[in-house]
C-alpha cells in the first residue's frame, strides 16, 4: 500500500462513527445498498478499499468485496479529493476517474451520485 | 426554453438541457437550490421556478463545476444522456428536450431513446448555410421514425433569403412553420409569449 494512504484509511473507516454528518450521506445515498470498490493505483501497485452503505450505515473496509460500482483512480488524485484540493466531479469529467457499473445502470448514474458522496466525505474529513 | 416555459403555464413540464459539453440554459432558467437526488433507484430532477412557472429541470450544469470542461470519451457522453433520459423519474405531463446543434452522435442516440413517444421540433435560422443541416436532420428524423411537429425559424427578420428558405422547408417538410423575429431582449431574459403560436401548434 502507498504510505500516503496509511493515515487516511483509518479516518475513512471511522466515517461511520461521526453520526450527525453521516446522516447527510445516508439521506442522499442510502436508499440502495450502494457500494463502491475503490481501486487506487500508483507505482507501488493497487490498493482496494470497499465503501458502501449497508442497512443504513456507512461502512469502509480494506480489500475487495462485491460492489455495485468500481471506481478507479490514481492514489494521489484520491488523496487530493478527500483533502478537498480538487473534487470528484472535476476529475470525473476530465477523464481521470474510471467508473464501471455492475448493476446494469449507466456508469454516469453512479458517477454523479458518488461525486456527491465524496463531496460530503471530503467535508467531513476536512 | 421559451417553449417549455410557455407550456408550463398549463402543464406540468420537464426541461432537459441536453448540451452535455456546453450547457447554458441555466443562465436564463437559474439553477435549482437542491441537486438531483436518488429516490427508488431513479434520479429525481429538481424543480425550478421560472417567473411563477414550475418546471422540473435537468442539465449537466448541475453536475459540472463552473469552468470545468468535459474531456471524456464520446461513448461516456451517450451514457450521461441515457442516465438523464432513462434513469430519471419525471413527474410531469411532458418533457421538452433541448438538443445541441450539430452534435450528430448525441442527436442520433437521443432520438433512438425517445423515438416511440416523442415528436420533434426543428429549430433553425432561415439562411442558406443552415438549409442542408435542416434537410439532413429531417432525414434522420424519418430514419428514426420521429414525427416532425413543426419548424421554428428563429431570427426571421434578420435574413434576406428568409422567405425563400421558408418556401423550401414548407414544400419539403409539410408541417407548420413558426417564425420568430429576433429582439435584443431574447439575450437577456425568457420571452415565452413569443412562442405562444408554437405551443399551440405542438399541442
Amino acid at each position: 500500500m502507498n504510505p500516503k494512504l496509511v493515515t487516511l484509511i483509518p479516518k475513512l473507516i471511522r466515517l461511520g462513527l461521526s453520526k450527525w454528518q453521516v446522516q447527510e450521506l445516508l439521506r442522499k445515498y442510502g436508499h440502495l445498498n450502494r457500494s463502491c470498490q475503490l481501486v487506487l493505483y500508483d507505482d507501488t501497485g493497487e490498493t482496494k478499499i470497499w465503501v458502501g452503505i449497508e442497512n443504513g450505515e456507512v461502512k469502509v473496509k480494506l480489500g475487495e468485496y462485491p460492489a455495485t460500482t468500481t471506481v478507479k483512480m490514481h492514489t494521489d488524485l484520491f488523496i487530493d479529493i478527500v483533502k478537498g484540493k480538487t473534487d470528484f466531479r472535476t476529475a470525473l469529467w476530465h477523464g481521470a476517474i474510471e467508473v464501471e457499473a455492475h448493476d446494469g445502470r449507466p456508469w454516469a448514474y453512479h458517477g454523479l451520485l458518488w461525486a456527491g458522496f465524496w463531496d460530503i466525505v471530503a467535508e467531513i474529513l476536512r | 426554453m421559451n417553449l417549455a416555459a410557455k407550456l408550463a403555464e398549463k402543464f406540468r413540464v420537464g426541461f432537459i438541457d441536453l448540451d452535455i459539453y456546453g450547457p447554458n440554459a441555466h443562465l436564463l432558467l437559474g439553477l435549482p437550490e437542491v441537486p438531483a437526488v436518488e429516490q427508488g433507484e431513479m434520479l429525481v430532477p429538481p424543480a425550478i421556478d421560472v417567473d411563477g412557472r414550475k418546471m422540473q429541470f435537468m442539465s449537466m450544469a448541475m453536475f459540472m463545476p463552473e469552468g470545468v470542461g468535459l474531456a471524456i470519451k464520446a461513448e461516456y457522453v451517450l451514457d450521461i444522456i441515457r442516465t438523464i433520459i432513462e434513469f430519471t423519474r419525471w413527474d410531469v405531463d411532458l418533457v421538452v428536450v433541448d438538443m445541441p446543434p450539430g452534435s450528430q452522435d448525441v442527436v442520433n442516440y437521443t432520438l433512438s431513446l425517445v423515438a416511440p413517444r416523442a415528436e420533434a421540433i426543428l429549430v433553425t435560422e432561415p439562411h442558406r448555410m443552415s438549409l442542408s443541416d435542416c434537410l439532413r436532420l429531417y432525414d434522420i428524423l424519418k430514419l428514426k421514425e420521429v414525427e416532425l411537429a413543426a419548424v421554428v425559424l428563429n431570427k426571421y427578420n434578420l435574413f434576406k433569403g428568409a422567405q425563400e428558405f421558408e418556401r423550401i422547408i414548407e414544400s419539403v417538410m409539410k408541417v407548420p412553420i413558426v417564425k420568430v423575429d429576433w429582439t435584443p431582449e431574447l439575450q437577456e431574459k425568457l420571452m415565452p409569449d413569443l412562442y405562444e403560436e408554437l405551443a399551440e401548434v405542438v399541442l
